[in-house]
């Protein structure tokens, strides 16, 4: 039903660095999360992307947020129907000495 | 008093695009605090005597499926959707346009626990 | 009597059944559909009445003798009549008029009364990155083109997904309810 789907959070959550990812249809919620991320925030996920799919809205390229917090950051980009969601985590030297 | 709250659910409102009610009700649907887009659509709907009774109605029912408590129930129209959740002794209510984004309300319910627990103890017996 | 007893075994095992899957029993605290909301006196129009159940349970003890038996038999008819899905109960219980106004202005009073005694939560907006101490390693972030390339393709695959999305069904569609 959904496998391939699911396949493609898994390979992505494997990759460097990620430590989870969701997807979210056109009314904020979630088709699917992996990884250490909460289903909840497809909600608001989404709505970030909407927001700034305003700024430019004549753009027919889909608008990637980044949001960074301590060693964390998040990856938003909505295209069409579908946000993903994608929280990456730093582990290199120069931020896990403030840790 | 009850400006401030009255404030906050009216930041609520404006956070979520779509969104034209909240409004908080005791489970007979007797309104306790009502928020809404002024220059909106009329969605007096929800306040009709029957729309709240029935939902709790139709919440005590489908507690019954085997599967635990009801909490929310999404009814989504042709011109809106309508998201109830089950606060009991309250119903919260919330009036949107069909496109509007469902994830972002139901986000909203942890954010207003904490102001229901006060608006609770206006309901039931002292 | 034995017959009564048999019958009330057979029921009690149902539902201490039903029980230990379900806490449907408004028994506990947590408030329900069906508990009080003001003192009883306000509760005055006839279409309130909650469900069946309760009235159905109220009419058996007035008009038994109240013996053990029968109060556990009551128990019981009242916990079924509760746990059973009863959707001839979705009628309109709609409040009269008159205590609808009298109950928002209950409301309005008891709220204006409270919110003079509880401190709440502030309001105000913190502020945009007034929790961050030196919001200027932040500002000064780079965008890794790692992160919009995983992106990227992220969105690509997931769109063929969710394309791929469908019900795979295995049972029948309509199930037959086993009432006899």
């Amino acid at each position: 039903m959904e496998q391939q789907l699911e396949k493609v959070l898994s390979e992505i959550v494997t990759q460097q660095d990620t430590v989870g990812a969701l997807l979210a249809n056109r009314q904020g919620l979630c088709l699917g999360a992996k990884g250490n991320i909460n289903p909840n925030v497809s909600g608001i996920g989404t709505a970030i992307s909407e927001q700034v799919a305003k700024l430019e809205p004549n753009s027919t390229v889909p608008a990637t947020v980044c949001l960074y917090s301590g060693n964390k950051r998040c990856l938003i980009q909505k295209d069409g129907e579908i946000t993903g969601i994608i929280y990456k985590q730093t582990t290199t030297a120069s931020t896990s000495i403030g840790n | 008093m009850s400006d401030d709250i009255k404030k906050y659910f009216n930041g609520l409102l404006q956070k979520v695009s779509g969104l034209y009610v909240i409004q908080i009700t005791d489970r007979d649907g007797v309104p306790l605090l009502r928020v809404s887009h002024s220059q909106e659509k009329n969605v007096d709907f929800a306040l009709m005597p029957s729309f709240i009774p029935t939902f709790t109605t139709a919440c005590d029912q489908a507690s019954k499926l085997g599967l635990g408590r009801n909490k929310t129930i999404i009814s989504m129209y042709s011109n809106y959707q309508v998201v109830q959740m089950n606060k009991l002794p309250l119903i919260l209510t919330f009036v949107g346009a069909e496109d509007c984004n469902t994830g972002h309300i139901l986000a909203l319910e942890h954010q207003v626990d904490g102001y229901l627990e006060d608006i609770k103890l206006a309901v039931t017996e002292p | 009597m034995d017959y009564v007893r048999s019958i009330l075994e057979c029921l009690a095992s149902i539902c201490s059944c039903w029980h230990c899957t379900d806490d449907l029993g408004n028994q506990g605290i947590e408030p329900s559909e069906r508990t009080h909301l003001l003192a009883d006196s306000v509760n005055q129009s006839p279409a309130l009445r909650r469900s069946n159940s309760a009235d159905l349970s109220n009419d058996c003890s007035q008009s038994l003798p109240k013996k053990d038996d029968q109060n556990a038999l009551s128990r019981l008819v009242q916990n079924t009549a509760i746990n059973m899905i009863n959707v001839g109960a979705l009628d309109s219980h709609t409040l009269e008029h008159q205590e609808y106004t009298n109950r928002i202005k209950t409301y309005s009073q008891r709220l204006q009364q409270q919110w003079n005694n509880i401190q709440h939560p502030g309001v105000e907006q913190t502020g945009l990155l007034k929790d961050v101490p030196n919001h200027h390693t932040y500002l000064s972030k780079v965008i890794y083109p790692d992160d919009t390339a995983q992106m990227r393709i992220f969105i690509e695959k997931s769109h063929a997904a969710v394309l791929g999305i469908q019900i795979d069904h295995r049972e029948a569609v309509v199930v037959p309810f086993q009432i006899p």
